[in-house]
Formats: structure tokens, sequence, C-alpha cells
């Protein structure tokens, strides 16, 4: 079967008026339709620049993509698309979700209007027929009475409800992806829990395919079939879920696992990750993204390691993958 | 026994505000006690809006009392202005989650560390360089970076800065308050890292708010659970991690995702029926009741006290039933 989203070799660097930052190296996954996709890594790994680049969110006039680079969703190319067809994809084909609700929701207005000016944008159709069809995705995301919802501002919704309201508004135009930057890092966990829960069956019942972008590996066991860790704007390690965590081949991954609490295990001490990840100027570096911090990293690290095939479907970008005995490490 | 150094007996906070033309009392504190003693972590956990905040900005004199009272070493918190107040504002520090507004922009790292010091004249003027070339190094950053804005820090740079300054007046309580919710993961392990190797380096005393269940099992020697303003469940992390009593406690446990798969499959979870209620209107007997999948009529009834339970306390009229055999053994 034909992946729904593949990404081939994507490159984006971000021109400032003294350098040139790569912010994605490489990058290579694809989705297929209906699945659910975890992407992690910490702060400044290139998570959301990637996938800001599947919807051509930044501003081309500072934005580059590698001349390799090929994004392709059901069959089109989107690099290659004019911006009114990208514009048409946004909000139909592929919804967004960011993480804080409120920055989406304009105060000024009701939920069922906000609601409205997306449908209306993509789809004829008559008033009536387009509250009915917010009222119902209202519901579907278990919002409580969601006839009386439309009406509220979103200063009178919690910030589990409103985060709700985001995942109705993606799901108007029946889209057959949504991309999720991190939906419930605002949330506590049990608002977070009923946003994975929604997402998760209308991912089930819908046949949405989700790309979850997260810090937090409980998240991406909780949520995720397949995960791909990103460091340094690069991938670093992709596969199963089940596979990565039970024997993690990346350094890197094996850190995150080991710096993750766990609110299930005996106390025990967190391993922090030594150092910090550091911005990528000027040319692209040629070592591998994780020398720096990395426990097991030797002269031939100098060079970067590709990505590759270990087991069926995960690949992992370390030159001694086979070898180290991560479990033990972390 | 010695007294707890800080020790929050039945605390009442209600916040009045008008909304809509309608003057509303949020009772966001009702009844509340927690403990700390000396060189202890304790958590406290609970959903948004429980009140972990403001019974934390209380514990520290930040927060007046509409009832009960907050003893530190045995003693009231003493009349605001007091010289024993000023000394008490030393011995209690805070920490906030958002590292970015805690820092003044315009002052160096190395002014906005003097500041505490001269607030509360720690040691002559010209000791201070040192004093803060040294707190520095304690949270693991360069002295040099006396010198610069914070504006060139990352967030977890800042959150050392932040922790540096409330320990450059020697405390004996800090109350941390979602101090890694802004941080990512490995930063936020770095920042726990840290805090509690200081913690037992210096037997310094940790209040630690936290919505991240995770975080506060690795940290927390007590734990406390907080509710609508009450508190749910408190005692040993390990016992309320591994045996939790009450049922908001359970719920709360059952709605944190495990990072291991095959753990996440199998985790028991129990679902909360609708919304936490508006504070300004809670509901009658417990307040977990309209969400407690154990309620019956009683718990609308008579208001359920805290009452011992194993090495713990609970509030629910019916913890024996619901935790089964284990308690009766
Ligand atoms: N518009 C931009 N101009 C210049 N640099 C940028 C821009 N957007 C992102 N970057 C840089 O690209 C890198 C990757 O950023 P990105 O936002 O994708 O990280 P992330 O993995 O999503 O991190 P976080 O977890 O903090 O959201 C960072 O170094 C960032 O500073
Ligand atoms: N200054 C204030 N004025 C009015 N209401 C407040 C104020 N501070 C907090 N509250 C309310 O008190 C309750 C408890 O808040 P808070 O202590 O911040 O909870 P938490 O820290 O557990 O999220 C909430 O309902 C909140 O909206
Ligand atoms: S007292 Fe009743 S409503 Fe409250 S937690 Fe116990 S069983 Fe539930
Ligand atoms: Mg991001
Ligand atoms: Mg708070």
């Amino acid at each position: 079967m034909k992946p729904l989203l593949e990404i081939a070799d994507l490159g984006v660097a971000f021109r400032t008026s003294s350098s040139l930052i790569h912010a994605v190296v490489d990058v290579s996954l694809t989705v297929s339709a209906g699945e659910r996709v975890g992407v992690i890594g910490e702060s400044g790994s290139g998570k959301s620049v990637m996938a800001r680049a599947i919807m051509r969110l930044d501003d081309p006039r500072r934005t580059q993509y590698a001349t390799s680079s090929r994004i392709t969703l059901d069959g089109r190319q989107i690099l290659a698309l004019p911006e009114r067809e990208v514009h048409r994809l946004r909000g139909d084909a592929v919804s967004m979700i960011f993480q804080n609700p409120m920055h989406s929701l304009n105060p000024a207005f009701t939920v069922g209007q906000q609601m409205d000016a997306v449908l209306k944008a993509h789809r004829k159709l008559p008033g009536r027929d387009r509250r009915a069809r917010i009222v119902d995705a209202l519901g579907a995301v278990d919002l409580p009475a969601p006839g009386d919802l439309v009406d509220r501002y979103p200063h009178e919704l919690s910030g589990g409800q409103r985060q709700r309201v985001m995942v109705a508004q993606a799901i108007l135009c029946e889209p057959s992806l949504i991309i999720a930057d991190e939906p419930t890092s605002a949330l506590d966990v049990t608002a977070q829990d009923t946003v994975l829960d929604v997402l998760e069956r209308l991912s089930r019942d819908k046949a949405i395919a989700v790309l979850m972008i997260t810090h937090d590996m409980g998240v991406v066991a909780r949520f995720c079939e397949t995960v791909n860790v990103m460091y340094g704007g690069r991938l670093v390690e992709t596969g199963p879920v089940g596979d990565i965590f039970a024997a993690p081949r990346h350094p890197y991954t094996a850190a995150l696992l080991a710096a993750t609490p766990n609110p299930a295990a005996p106390a025990r001490t967190l391993h922090p990750i030594p150092g910090t990840q550091t911005t990528r100027r000027g040319s692209a570096s040629t070592a591998c993204a994780f020398i720096a911090r990395c426990p097991h990293a030797t002269t031939l690290c100098k060079q970067a390691p590709a990505l590759r095939q270990i087991r069926a479907n995960h690949r992992v970008a370390c030159h001694y993958a086979e070898e180290l005995d991560l479990k033990a490490a972390g | 026994m010695n007294a707890p150094l800080l020790d929050v007996r039945d605390a009442e906070i209600v916040f009045t505000a008008r909304r809509g033309g309608v003057t509303r009392h949020i009772q966001a504190v009702s009844g509340a006690s927690i403990s700390v003693a000396r060189g202890q972590t304790v958590g406290l956990v609970g959903e948004s809006g429980s009140g972990k905040s403001t019974l934390g900005a209380a514990a520290i004199g930040l927060q007046a009392l509409d009832g009960g009272e907050v003893l530190f070493d045995g003693t009231p918190m003493p009349a605001e202005g007091s010289p024993a107040w000023r000394t008490l504002r030393r011995r209690v520090q805070v920490i906030f989650q958002d590292p970015f507004s805690a820092l003044n922009p315009r002052q160096t790292i190395g002014q906005s560390l003097a500041e505490p010091l001269r607030l509360h004249s720690m040691g002559p003027r010209r000791s201070w360089p040192d004093r803060i070339a040294e707190l520095l190094e304690l949270v693991g950053l360069n002295p040099e970076m006396a010198r610069q804005y914070p504006g060139t820090l990352s967030g977890g740079q800042r959150q050392r800065v932040c922790i540096a300054r409330a320990l450059a007046v020697e405390p004996d309580l800090i109350v941390c308050d979602e101090i890694t919710s802004a941080l990512d993961v490995s930063t936020q392990a770095q920042i726990v890292a840290l805090i509690a190797d200081i913690q037992k380096r210096m037997g310094v005393a940790l209040l630690f708010i936290s919505h991240d269940l995770g975080l506060v099992r690795a940290i927390a020697d007590r734990t406390a659970v907080m509710y609508l303003g009450r508190i749910m469940e408190a005692g040993p992390a390990g016992e309320v991690f591994e045996t939790p009593r009450h049922p908001y406690t359970r719920a709360l446990l059952g709605a944190a995702p495990i990072p291991d798969p095959v753990l996440e499959a199998r985790r028991e979870r129990i679902p909360l029926r609708g919304e936490i209620p508006d504070p300004a209107d809670p509901p009658s007997g417990c307040r977990f009741r309209t969400r407690c999948p154990h309620a019956r009529e009683e718990c609308a009834k008579r208001t359920p006290l805290p009452e011992p339970a194993g090495g713990a306390i609970v509030a629910c009229h019916f913890w024996r039933e619901i935790t089964g055999t284990e308690d009766r053994s």
C-alpha cells in the first residue's frame, strides 16, 4: 500500500541576518492512512519545523528547502504546489492542532463562529447544515451539551475543553491527516487523557492518520504505533513503539527514556542527558548529530552515520547500533 | 516529637471575584492541612484549579488565610512588616514555573543574585561577588554568567538562576511551583536532579507542586493529593503511588500515561465523570462526589474527614470498601 504521507530527504534551513540555521537535515519518514505516528525529541530538535514543512507554514522568503526534498501527500507534491493549492489543503485534507488552544481561538468569537469560519472556507453548505455539522463535531470529541456549547466563548471553557474544541474544528472537513504539535503539553493529566482518548477514537473510527509531536515518552507509549526520534534536526531512530521501548538502539533514544519520569516505577533518580543541544549554524555538520553528548562516541562518529535498517521497520543512525548494550547503560 | 518545619492547619482561602455583575466567592482552599518536616520533600499533586498554588503561597506567607493557621517552626506567621516577618521571608523561598518572567530582563544575572543578598543583609557587600560565583557553580553554571542578561540564557539556564537566587539566602524551605512545566524532558531531568542533590547536601525542605505524577514520584518523600480545595489523601510517596486508597488518587494515577508500552496497555484506567465543578459552588459533602465512581447518598450529606489509613490519611467515607481486601488484613 502506498503511504498517505511520504517525506523524503527533507532539509529545511532558515536564513537569518547573520547565518543559515539548519533546522531539519535529511529527514525521511512515512505515515500510512489511519496510522498514529509519534515524533519525539528535546526542544530545538526540529520537530515543529518538520511538521510545519508538511503544510509549508513557514515564511517562504526566509525558508529554504533542500533541493532533494520531497513531501508527497496522497500523490500530491507539496513542495511543488502553488501556494493557492497548499492553502486549500490546510484545514481540509490536513488539519493542525497546536499546544496552546488560546492562541488559536479568538476570544471575541463564540466557538460556533470560529468553527463556522473554517467550514465556510472549505465547504459550500447552507448555514443550517453547517451548524449541524459543527454540533456533531463537538459531540464527537465528548464535549457535553454541544448544542449549547456552540454559543459559548473560549474563556468560558477549561483548557482541556478548549483543546477538544480545536480537535472538533480539526475534523470538520474530514481530514486524512491531523498534525498535532504538543496538543497536551499545557494540560494536566486528566485533561490530557481525555484529549488522547478522543484523538485515538477518531483515528480508529474515521481512519484519520495522526502525526503526534511530543516531548513525553508516556504520550508516545499511550498513543502511537510508530515513533520517530529526532535530534539535532536529524532522524536518529524510527520504528514500532513496542520494539523501540523494549530495546532502543540509538544512545539518544536510550538517554531520553532514562530521563523520563515514570509514575509506575518505584522512586528512582532521573538520569539527565548531560549538556545541551546546540543550534546548527553555517554549513551542515558532517558528524553524528549526537556526538557532543554521547557517552559512546568514538572518532568514527565524526562521520555522520547513515540511517540503516537493523530489523523490520526499525532504522537507526548510529555506527554501533548492533553492539551497544543500551538497556544496561540507561 | 519535634514540631514540623511547616505546619498548615485547616487552611481556608476564599477569593472574591466579580463576573458579569455577580460576586462570586471562590473557595480555593477549604480546610486543607499539610506539613513538611525539616529537610523533607513533600509533593503536592492535583488537577489544575485544585488550589495547589494558592496553598503553596499561603505556606510561605504570600497569601492571607480566611481561616486556619500556618505554623513555621511551631510559631504562627508573624505580622507583615515585623522583624520576625522579614526573617521568615528569608527562611522560606519560592520558585515558579516561568523562568522567563521571573528574572528582570534589564538586570544582569549577577545583579539579580545580589538583590536577595542585599534585601536580607547577607554578609558584607564585598563578599557578594564571591558568593554569587559560588551560587552559580552550585547550580552548575559558569560564574562568568554573572555578567550576562537573562535574554541570552535558555529556559533551563534561567531556571538554574532562579534556584541559585532562592538558595542565596540559605532558606529552610523552598516552595517549587511547577518549576519544570515549561522545560522539556531532558532539561526537566537536569533541574530535578539538581534540586534533589541540593536538597540532600543542604538539608533544605521542599514543597514540590506539580501535576506530573511521575516527577513527584521520583523526588518526593511524602505526597499530598488535592482536589477542589481539599486534601483527599496524603502519606509516604511510595504508599500513595503503590496503594492509592482515595478514589480521586486512583483516578489521577489511572490517567497518567506510563512510558512503557507493555505496562501502559495494562494500565487500569478509571474514567472520571464530567468536569471539575465550579469552585464558587462546590458540591456538598464530599467535593469529589460528582465525579466519583463510588459516590452514594451518604457522600452528599457528610463531608469525609481525613482519617488514618495505613501510613497515610484518606478523606473518603468508603475507602475501606473501595480498596477491598488489601486493608482488611
Ligand atoms: N523561523 C525560524 N527562523 C530561524 N530559526 C528557526 C525558525 N524556526 C525554528 N528555528 C530553529 O530551528 C530549530 C528547530 O526548531 P523546532 O521549532 O522545530 O524545534 P522543536 O523540536 O519543535 O522544539 P520544541 O520541542 O521546543 O517545540 C531550532 O534551533 C530553532 O531555533
Ligand atoms: N487571585 C485570585 N482571584 C480569584 N480566584 C483565584 C485567584 N487565584 C486562584 N484563584 C482560583 O482559586 C482556585 C485554585 O487555584 P490555584 O491555587 O491556582 O490552583 P492550582 O495551582 O492547583 O492549579 C481556582 O479556581 C482559581 O481559579
Ligand atoms: S466520600 Fe464518597 S464521593 Fe467522596 S470519594 Fe469517597 S466514595 Fe467517592
Ligand atoms: Mg516545537
Ligand atoms: Mg498552580
